[in-house]
Formats: C-alpha cells, structure tokens, sequence
C-alpha cells in the first residue's frame, strides 16, 4: 500500500511535469482517486504475466 | 390513427407507417407532445431537432420507406447531428462549431426511415454510470424521478423508458449501456467491438469505446442494430466484415444453445436481488451449469487503469487549458488518470489480451453466459456511494463492475430488463456472447421477452 506521502509527493511531481493546473483545493479529490487507482493497479499486479504476453490494444476476433 | 405511439415498439410503428395506417407527421407529433410534457421533469434532451423531424416525416408520408420508417429516436449529445453542437455532455464543448454532418449510424437510421428527434444528457465526456451533469442537470429515472437513471447514456435511458422516443443510441465504454439499461428497466445492446462505425461519436476512450441502442423491446435493439452495419473506412477500428442481419434470426430463440451463469466475481459484491434476477432468467432457460471468467476483478481493475489513463491523455489539452470549465469530479478523476505510470498501463494491457484469450476459450464449451448487469437497482438520484463487499465506494466509478470485464475485452452484451415482485425499480440481467455473435445474445433476449421473463414497460 502506497502511503499517503509518497502518493502526494507523486502527485505534486506530475503535475508540474505534465504542467497540469491542479489547484490546492482539488488536492484531496484528487488524491483520492489516485488511491482508487493505487487498488485497481495492485490488483492486476496480483496475476502473473509472461514477459511475452502481446499488449495489443485492438480486440480481434 | 389507433397505434399507441408512446408504448408501440419501433417495428409495429415501421409496420403502421409502411402500410398506411398511420402517419409518420401524426406519429412524429405524439412524440415531440410527449417530450414536451415529460422532458420538462425527467431532464432527458438537451436538444430538440423539432423542425428536423417534421420535415423528415413529412417525406416519409409522401414515400414511406426502410424498415425503420416513421421511428422516433434521439441520440446520446456525443453523436454528430448535422447543425448542432456536439457537447458530449460537456460546457467546453459547446464553444464548438456546429457538427456539419450527421455521424455515420445516425446516416444509416436515416436512410433506414427513422425519424430523429434530438440529442439527449450524458454524464459529462461518459466518464461516469450516474446520469448527472452539472452543466445540463441530471437525467431521472421515469420510474421513479426521485433515483438516477444511471449512466453515462443517462438521458438515452430516460427517453426511451417514459415513451418520448422508441429507441435511442448510448455508447457504451465500460457499461454505459448496458447500466442504464438496467436502472431504467430497458433492453440494451453493446455489440462487438469493431462492429458498428464510430465516426462523427465524440470518444472518451477509443480503445474501448462502443455504440449502442436502448429499446423497449429485443426486436427492436435488432432492428436498429441491422440498420447501422456497414463499413465504414473513417473509423480504424471497425473489422472489416459483412453486413450480417440479426432480425431474421430472432424467431430461433434459445434452442439448442449453451448457456452458463458466471460464477466466482459475478456472484459477490452486489446486492441479493441481482444475483436472483440472473438466477430468474437461468431457471427459464433450463441453465444449470457455472462457468468462471478467470481474474475477473482483475480484468475489472485493468479496465478502471486503461480507461483513467487512455481518458486524461485524451483530454490533457483541455485539462491544462480550461480545468475550471468541467464538472470538478470528472476532472479530479482525469487529473488522476493522467499521473498513472507508463508500467501500470503496459500491464493494464497485456492482462486485457491474457484475459480476451481465456474468455474466448471459454466459448468452445458454451455460447451464452450469464451475469448481473449491475450491483443494484437505481441509487437515489445525487446519492455519492454504494456498498459493495461491505464497503461504501463511489457510485460514480462502481455500478458498471459487471460490465466492465466484458467491454474491456469487446464481447457483445444485451441487457434484459426484470421485474420482481414487492420493487418498484427494475434490474438488468446481462447475456454475453462470444465475438461477433450479437445474433446469439439477442435471440436470448427475444426467447426471454417472449417469455414474460424481461419486459420494458413505459413509465408514463
């Protein structure tokens, strides 16, 4: 689990990285739903994947 | 004219106009009455092409033609309709130049006799399953005005649910379909990925994104699906296939085929009567059998990571430009999905194509399988969370967990509509199917409202 700290700090960094304007009061919401993310990402992590699975981003049949 | 326009599904209006017993004017103006009095309270168009449909069915009662002839519909307000604005549910948007042509499945309903009445409220850029908007206010549940419609084809559900329209068009990224369909008590179809073309639908996230119908009637999804095949060179992802017509097929209904209820993940997190809505509709098919789609939360979670990540790199422009004009929420969740590392999204991707390919297997042994379209019946409408697995997390972003494994790897899905006794609110029930097989799911559809198991009836 990602503590909170680090989480802001991630935030902070992106976001003047990406020059994206995240005003102080958002800081929280957004925080937030990096959190969310944070489970969903630990989550796929769970199941084993070869190296060599094709990420191909187009569904075909 | 003896045809009950508000509750007549689309093919019995095609029928009625087609054959003279009724006129496309008459029925074109039932319906707009109907907007008119109902769209005031239920918040469903944003816009109304009044001028549009008369003119439209005007032509129809001089040459009455396509199997769809005289069909009221609107579309979701991310579809193209020549002259208007493509908001895509949004306040930015709206500063755009009036769209200069009709997208290409509003062309082909065109051409097929259907009669547009407008465009219709959506969460803002889809990203959400509640059917509110800050900037046009919240589509309401005809059923009952007091919960949500749900989302992010909110306001397609609304029309087509309290009889303003016969069908509409949603677009379905993660369940923006198939969960509407369910809170509104509809049937609703998503099709294969690839199938129906894109082009002139504002995207959210284009790896994933849909088109889709809501109808009152399994026949009707049909009818509207045959009509908007075709290639289409200006949307890459379309496959390159035939027409393939699902209406004359619907009459086989669900003999012969093998059906399963999914088991494992579709069987926890949501509430008791949407596992017995599916127990329902398998006790009508005779299905006894439990199949389990392997690391489905995963493939839950992979699909949340893609559609945060592919969404805020789409809107990244508009994010450092006009952060103030967006709904706070879907932008805090763009934000968000914008700072995701490159390693997350990488994998996201490869468990889409490991899980695709274990799903897929899976269809050697059966044809239809069966799972909950959502946790719930419709929240309250502005009611923030539900509980899932005992813990309360955001409606927002959780309604569509049923939905979403299978979008995210581009299976046709219906949604049936069921009705239990002692609720007053419907619950979907969602059929999948294997690639490129929307007949399979829709005759199962068919069988069940032949039945009396699913049913969509109008709240008027």
């Amino acid at each position: 689990m990602i503590d909170d700290a680090s989480l802001s700090a991630w935030c902070e960094a992106m976001a003047a990285l990406l020059d994206l304007p995240v005003a102080r009061a958002d800081r929280g919401e957004i925080l937030a739903n990096l959190r969310l993310i944070a489970r969903q990402i630990a989550i796929v992590a769970e199941v084993p994947l070869d190296d060599l699975v094709e990420p191909a981003p187009v569904f075909r049949a | 004219m003896t045809l009950d326009v508000l509750r007549a599904s689309a093919g019995q209006i095609a029928t009625a106009v087609s054959t003279g017993q009724a006129a496309a004017r008459a029925v074109t103006a039932a319906a707009l009455a109907q907007v008119d009095a109902r769209n005031p309270q239920l918040n469903a168009f944003t816009d109304i092409t009044r001028d549009r449909a008369l003119a439209k069915a005007s032509a129809l009662d001089a040459a009455p033609r396509g199997p769809l002839a005289g069909v009221p519909y609107a579309v979701k307000n991310l579809y193209d309709i020549a002259g208007v604005v493509t908001r895509a549910g949004s306040k930015i948007n709206r500063d755009n130049a009036p769209a200069h042509a009709d997208a290409f499945v509003v062309e082909k309903l065109e051409a097929a006799g259907a009669v547009l009445l407008g465009a219709l409220d959506m969460d803002e850029y889809a990203y959400g399953f509640t059917g509110e908007n800050v900037h046009d206010g919240n589509s309401l549940n005809p059923h009952d005005q007091r919960h949500m419609t749900g989302g992010s084809s909110g306001g397609s559900a609304a029309a087509v649910a309290s009889g303003m329209v016969a069908f509409a068009l949603g677009s379905d990224t993660n369940g923006s379909v198939r969960v509407p369909a369910s809170l509104c008590g509809l049937f609703g179809l998503k099709p294969t990925y690839g199938r129906l073309s894109r082009s002139g639908v504002f995207p959210f996230v284009a790896s994933l994104d849909h088109v889709g119908v809501l109808a009152r009637a399994a026949a009707d999804l049909a009818l509207a699906y045959d009509a908007m095949q075709g290639r289409d060179a200006a949307d890459p992802a379309q496959a390159p296939r035939e027409v393939e017509p699902v209406t004359p097929l619907l009459a086989q209904g669900a003999a012969g085929l093998r059906v399963a209820v999914a088991g494992d993940y579709f069987r926890c997190g949501g509430r008791a009567d949407c596992f017995a809505a599916v127990d329902i509709v398998a006790s009508a098919l005779g299905v006894t059998r439990e199949i389990v789609l392997p690391s489905a939360a995963a493939a839950r979670a992979a699909a949340f990571v893609i559609s945060a990540a592919e969404g805020a790199a789409f809107h990244l422009a508009r994010l450092r430009q006009r952060p103030q004009d967006f709904d706070a929420a879907v932008r805090d969740r763009l934000f968000a999905g914008a700072m995701i590392p490159a390693e997350a999204v990488l994998r996201a991707q490869k468990l889409r194509a490991w899980f695709r390919d274990r799903v897929n297997a899976l269809f050697a042994d059966v044809d239809i399988i069966l799972t909950p379209a959502t946790p719930c019946r419709a929240p309250l409408s502005g009611q923030k969370t539900i509980e899932i697995d005992g813990a309360e997390v955001p409606v927002r972003a959780n309604l569509g967990i049923y939905t979403q494994p299978i979008s995210f790897i581009g299976l046709p899905a219906v949604t049936v509509p069921l009705w239990t006794p002692g609720e007053h609110l419907p619950i979907g029930v969602q059929i999948i199917g294997p690639p490129w097989r929307e007949d399979l799911v829709l005759r199962v559809a068919y069988e069940l409202e032949r039945k009396g198991i699913a049913r969509a009836p109008v709240a008027i």
